[in-house]
This record gives C-alpha cells, sequence and structure tokens, in this order.
C-alpha cells in the first residue's frame, strides 16, 4: 500500500491565520507553522518539509518493491531508506505534536 | 535532506564494501580457471576507491572509481595432458593469490559491517535528539 505524495498546494488552507480551530485568538502559533517569519519557529518552510518527507516515503517504497522482486543490488540502501523516512515521519511528528502543545499553553493563559 | 548526510556516507562506504566482496568472489572462484600460455592469465580483480570530495571538507562518502586487475606474469605449469596446454605442455596459472584473498575478504567483510552500525548509530542519535522535551 503506497501513501501518495502531499502537495504544497493542499497545506495552503492550514497555513492561513486563524485557521487552527476556527478561533480567531493571536495567530502566532499559526504563523508559527507557516513559517512567516515572525512566528515562534521563524524560517521553516513546512509545506517543503513535508513534500521531502513525502518523497523519502516514495524512495523507500520503491526499493522496498526491488527487494522483494530481487532486483536490489545493495539491499542496505533499502535499511538505509527506510530508515530515512522513519526519521522524516518521526521528525514531522514531533513538530505537530509540539506546535500543538504550544497552542494548548497559550489557550490556558487566564485572562 | 543535509542531515542525512552521515546515512549517505555509510551507504556509500557498503556500497564499495560489497563490491568489493563481488570482486573476491569472483577472485577465488576463478583460482583454478588455467589459460594457454599464450594467452593473458586470468587476472585478481581490484576495486578501485575514490573519495568524493564535499564544499564544506567533509566528503560524501566514497565511489568505485574503477575495477583494475592485478599486474604480473601469471606461473606457468607442466599439465601436457591437459587440453589447453601448447606444445610444451605448460599451461598459465591465475593470478590470483588465495591469502591475499581471504584477508581481503575479512577487510571487506568487516568494513561492510562498520558502515552497517554508523547507519545504526546515526539512526539512534537522531531519534534522540526527537525526544528532547518528551515527558
Amino acid at each position: 500500500m503506497s501513501v501518495g505524495p502531499i502537495s504544497s498546494s493542499s497545506l495552503g488552507a492550514l497555513s492561513s491565520p486563524g485557521s487552527i480551530g476556527g478561533i480567531g485568538v493571536s495567530t502566532d502559533v499559526g504563523r508559527a507553522v507557516s513559517g512567516t517569519g515572525r512566528g515562534a519557529v521563524p524560517g521553516i518552510d513546512f509545506g517543503g518539509a513535508l513534500a521531502d518527507v513525502s518523497t523519502s516515503l516514495d524512495a523507500a517504497d520503491q526499493l522496498a518493491t526491488q527487494v522483494a522482486t530481487g532486483q536490489i543490488e545493495n539491499i542496505h540502501e533499502y535499511t538505509a531508506a527506510a530508515t530515512k523516512a522513519q526519521l522524516g515521519v518521526e521528525l514531522t511528528v514531533a513538530f505537530q505534536r509540539r506546535a500543538i502543545e504550544a497552542f494548548q499553553e497559550i489557550m490556558r493563559i487566564q485572562i | 535532506m543535509t542531515m542525512f548526510r552521515a546515512l549517505d556516507n555509510s551507504v556509500s562506504g557498503a556500497n564499495l564494501s560489497r563490491l568489493w566482496m563481488d570482486a573476491i568472489a569472483d577472485n577465488i572462484a576463478n583460482v583454478n580457471t588455467v589459460r594457454p600460455p599464450d594467452e593473458d592469465p586470468f587476472r585478481a580483480r581490484v576495486v578501485i576507491a575514490q573519495s568524493v570530495e564535499g564544499d564544506d571538507g567533509i566528503g560524501h562518502g566514497v565511489r568505485p572509481a574503477a575495477i583494475g586487475l592485478y599486474g604480473g606474469e601469471g606461473p606457468l605449469a607442466y599439465d601436457p595432458h591437459h587440453p589447453l596446454a601448447d606444445e610444451d605442455g605448460m599451461v598459465r596459472l591465475p593470478v590470483v593469490d588465495m591469502t591475499v584473498e581471504m584477508s581481503n575478504l575479512i577487510l571487506a567483510s568487516r568494513t561492510y559491517e562498520a558502515n552497517l552500525s554508523v547507519i545504526d548509530r546515526v539512526r539512534d542519535s537522531y531519534m534522540a535528539a526527537l525526544r528532547i522535551g518528551n515527558r
């Protein structure tokens, strides 16, 4: 089962400010996610990073097919590609978790 | 992604070791390949490695630049009834030194395993980095 690549355009809705939860709160977290440079994590191109992770997952998938059909020359290339894909996915999940934690911290601020 | 440079370097090292083991296996398989004396003997294959330089002083691993052949004259052996023997009854033995090949085999397989352990360690290190701040 292969996962299709995630295009940057599908992330445009995510990156617009105020779209997180639909609440009109000060959207520093939203800006952080979109990386427009003034948020908590400036300069991160989240869409591009997700595209990179998706590419590495595709590459690992193709090598897995080659291993299954016996065409592969260097078997360690498959395990290294699987490791890269795993690291990329873990990084993405960790990033998402941190962003949500930061947002929840902000929401807990008592007025 | 540039954070995977250590992984890419180790994969290139493992690729070279795999190619080296292929060459050694070829040499050992052909250790009894005799030829007529007027022909070039079977020569042991040697993988010539070349480092891949990078911009910042740290390279990008290794690549097999060429496959060379061992030089020297293959020894002649007296075997008059061999179908490939010439009128003097001599055949040309291959240029393969078994002791060299066996010790190279140990080197190649240990190098392969060393590169794989680098991949393992690097992965563990990066996973530890992702666990910073976990509660």
